[in-house]
């Protein structure tokens, strides 16, 4: 196993479809014991609050480059592609996760 | 049949907010086929919720009151109404009695208008509906009758998926939004009046051709976009009003204060929204089933627009122009706290509908602004007495609030409709 992986989720106000999209981010991974600890913010704020994280996951549109891999999050909201963005989701962690620094 | 009602209405309300609705949210839950554990989990979850932003609106409105108190007394300022944000405003909608039947309503209307095919919106944001929520409780205040307030709710929610199914086109194609519409309850009533500024600004020579670029601001700027920057900044700005620059510690101690407020007040309202997520994925399989055959829009929060440079521009910029408005707009009485951290969605429309142009966004940033202040001033003491019914601990003598994404013409309309009855 490896370390703990950072995943900041944004939407526009860090309160509604964030806090949507990282209940159904944090059931997906636990259920695979995948090593992930979540974190939620406005896009306005997410500038502010990117140090120690290692992945983006935005409901909204992230404007800005900060060498992050940035996940677009809509599809846990219409359900349509949802079960393949959590794949992917998941696959980039557990690859981050097991990098040797 | 009105009596029982009635009896069975104060029957239940008597109960308190924060026992009737994690119950109801519990059988809803259930009723749209959610487990168990899930659906328990939900109705606690809002209970605990309720109990939060109970201490937190006691924490925001102690902290600023007094000192919005001395700045009217001092300055002759007349902004004695709170804004505490929508986050507040929306929990405070969803804890009263009509916010509890809200959901059902909403949904109903929206079943209603898919099988007549007077809509294609299906909507799933269930959160946003406490917008239907706050215009049924304002015209339950002012009726004095449950069914009329959640007939105008019903009416919100209907406006909201016809909005959203002529405004869905343009929001796919510009936000590359496949299969979305917008039928967020607040954002839908701003449509009118951006069409209304771009209308007038096209027929303006030279102003017409005006098309700022936003670059550099959020770069600039963008520390603003931080609650606690931001709360903090108010906080000095504020307590300088109050004239505690005599008291250096008293002035820096409520700066961190408001900054603090600002800061936690969305990790509790995140608590509700955990709550609404188990309702809303069971509603929305739920509706899925039964009416998934056909081609339709998910209808979204208005949040996912809100990541536009052009918007997250126009969020920033308009925190100072909206306090400098405040003051200087005729009859208004409200002063803007809460939600000058979410300003961006009061324009989050404007760029899809003005092809991207920040100039645009603050123009009309201004009109929807001033018109929301004069429709919150309006409303007056509603959202007070609404917390109150709903048993918040609201001090005596402390300032009215109000929250500016509750300023909705749609409302408005419904609630003078109401008063006539």
């Amino acid at each position: 196993m490896g370390r703990t992986v950072k995943l900041m989720v944004a939407c526009g106000s860090g309160i509604a479809t964030s806090t949507h999209a990282a209940s159904m981010v944090q059931e997906y991974m636990e259920e695979r014991h995948i090593p992930v600890s979540i974190m939620t913010c406005s896009v306005q704020d997410l500038a502010n609050r990117l140090s120690g994280c290692d992945v983006i996951l935005s409901t909204a549109q992230v404007s800005f480059e900060s060498g992050l891999p940035v996940f677009n999050g809509v599809p846990l909201l219409t359900g349509v592609g949802d079960d393949e963005l959590l794949k992917e989701l998941a696959d980039k962690i557990l690859e981050i996760s097991n990098t040797v620094v | 049949m009105v009596d029982v009602i009635t009896k069975v209405t104060s029957a239940l309300t008597s109960l308190g907010a924060s026992v009737l609705i994690p119950i109801f949210i519990f059988i809803m839950c259930m009723v749209f086929g959610a487990k168990f554990k899930k659906s328990l989990m939900a109705g606690l979850t809002f209970g605990a919720a309720y109990i939060g932003l109970n201490l937190i609106i006691g924490l925001l409105i102690s902290t600023v009151s007094p000192m919005v108190d001395i700045m009217v007394e001092n300055w002759g300022i007349k902004n004695d109404i709170l804004d505490v944000g929508w986050a507040v405003g929306s929990a405070i909608a969803y804890s009263t009695t009509c916010g509890a039947l809200i959901i059902l309503v909403s949904l109903g209307v929206n079943i209603l208008m898919l099988s007549t095919r007077l809509t294609k919106t299906l909507n799933v944001d269930i959160w946003n509906f406490w917008n239907h929520a706050f215009t049924a409780s304002v015209v339950y205040i002012i009726s004095g009758n449950l069914i009329i307030g959640l007939i105008a709710g019903g009416i919100h929610a209907a406006f909201c998926l016809v909005m959203a199914d002529r405004t869905a086109k343009r929001v796919q194609a510009f936000y590359n939004v496949p299969g979305v519409s917008i039928p967020h309850g607040w954002a839908v009533t701003s449509v009118p009046i951006i069409a209304g500024v771009n209308w007038l600004l096209d027929r303006i020579p030279g102003v017409k051709n005006i098309n700022w670029d936003e670059k550099h601001i959020q770069e600039k700027w963008g520390i603003f976009g931080s609650p606690l920057v931001l709360g903090t900044v108010l906080g000095l700005i504020l307590g300088c009003l109050a004239g505690y620059w005599s008291d250096i510690p008293l002035l820096l101690s409520s700066a961190i204060s408001i900054g603090a407020v600002m800061m936690i007040i969305p990790k509790f309202i995140a608590l509700f929204m955990e709550s609404l997520t188990v309702v809303s994925d069971a509603a929305k399989k739920f509706m899925k089933k039964h009416f998934g055959d056909r081609e339709f829009y998910v209808g979204l929060d208005s949040a996912i627009l809100i990541g536009h440079p052009t918007t997250v521009a126009a969020g920033i910029i308009l925190i100072p122009v909206v306090l400098v408005l405040a003051v200087i707009l005729p009859g208004n009485r409200v002063l803007p706290f809460g939600d000058l951290a979410s300003l961006a969605y009061f324009v989050a429309l404007v760029p899809c509908l003005s092809k991207g142009n920040l100039f645009r966004s603050l123009i009309c940033g201004i009109v929807i602004m001033s018109v929301v202040m004069l429709i919150c001033t309006s409303f007056g003491s509603s959202m007070t007495t609404m917390a109150v019914q709903a048993g918040y601990t609201i001090p005596d003598g402390a300032v009215n609030i109000t929250a500016l994404s509750a300023g909705n013409w749609l409302t408005w309309i419904l609630s003078k409709i109401a008063a006539i009855f």
